[in-house]
């Protein structure tokens, strides 16, 4: 399995982790926790297909010259943009989906990029303090 | 001289509406105004995209590394978009400002300001994309760094996200939890 996939694998993995425990919260703390976890279902399946759209679209777009890349990717947005737009107009409407827990769903795959990508290493942040004498 | 003062007449015309009508009017235009900040992903995933061709165009053998780095970078490009398209739903499927009691004018201005203020996002969003874009750029020259690069770039872009949460949280003060009204 090539390192795109990989990373596509680990996200998915996280993803589903980190909704797992929004999940156990709601299941917990919320009165009516079923219309969240519907939500967050709803969102994380979304932002999962988005994500793989996403690659699809940039391995597509790294094959063309730049101008016309731009141009692809862009559009690419819009199609997903749109989609997105149609996913949480359905949370508002629908009473057995909750518009919270929809937003948590897709807003959670860009917590996980930045958890397992940016707060993996603690080395990092502590050189950013240290004197360059230090180092 | 009144006749010739087009504002106080075009706040007397305003006035002589129904109430709802001017804030559902003020919704409007304000959930069509949040939705501006959709071009900065736009703008911002088009850049990362471009890097991407010419990365790969340089250094073909780190082509898979430059589209990991593009793509997660992307992803991220991609917040302050959502987050602008559900301030600017909530504005049109289940506005909060409706039910509002106080001065029409006050609750209408605030459903344009809080679409206004949702604008910033587009900032976020070409800023993070020229971060990915510049990310991909330099895993292409240099595939050995990459994971030095993409922990700089999400630091980047971490904290450019910071002014389009801030105009989210702005976006649903002024919906949710009005300091204005109790003003009047």
């Amino acid at each position: 399995m090539d390192s795109v996939n990989q990373t596509q694998l680990k996200m998915l993995k996280n993803a589903l982790l980190l909704n797992g425990l929004f999940c156990i919260i709601a299941l917990v703390f919320l009165e009516n926790p079923i219309t969240f976890v519907v939500g967050v279902i709803f969102g994380t399946t979304f932002s999962l297909l988005n994500f793989r759209l996403l690659y699809l679209t940039l391995n597509k777009a790294v094959h063309m010259p730049p101008p016309k890349a731009q141009a692809y990717a862009t559009s690419r947005y819009l199609l997903r943009y749109t989609i997105t737009g149609i996913v949480i107009f359905i949370s508002l409407k629908a009473d057995y989906i909750n518009i919270l827990g929809t937003i948590a769903g897709l807003v959670s795959l860009k917590l996980v990029i930045l958890k397992s990508e940016l707060f993996n290493s603690k080395e990092y942040f502590k050189n950013i303090f240290k004197r360059k004498e230090e180092r | 001289m009144e006749n010739t003062n087009f504002i106080m007449r075009f706040l007397e015309w305003l006035m002589s509406f129904d109430r709802k009508a001017i804030i559902l009017a003020a919704s409007a235009i304000g959930a069509g105004l949040a939705m501006i900040a959709g071009i900065g992903p736009g703008v911002g995933q088009g850049y990362a995209a471009g890097k991407g061709a010419e990365a790969v165009s340089y250094n073909p053998k780190s082509g898979r590394q430059a589209t990991t780095v593009m793509l997660l970078g992307a992803a991220v490009a991609e917040t302050s978009g959502i987050l602008s398209l559900v301030i600017s739903l909530i504005l049109l499927y289940a506005n909060p400002l409706v039910n509002v009691t106080g001065a029409a004018i006050v609750v209408a201005a605030s459903a344009i300001g809080a679409g206004l203020s949702m604008i910033a996002g587009i900032g976020p969003g070409i800023g993070q994309g020229y971060a990915a874009g510049k990310g991909t750029e330099m895993v292409g020259k240099r595939p050995r760094l990459q994971s030095s690069i993409i922990r700089t770039m999400f630091l980047g872009q971490a904290v450019a996200q910071t002014t389009g949460i801030y105009a989210m949280i702005i976006a649903l003060v002024l919906m949710f939890a009005n300091p204005l009204i109790g003003l009047l």
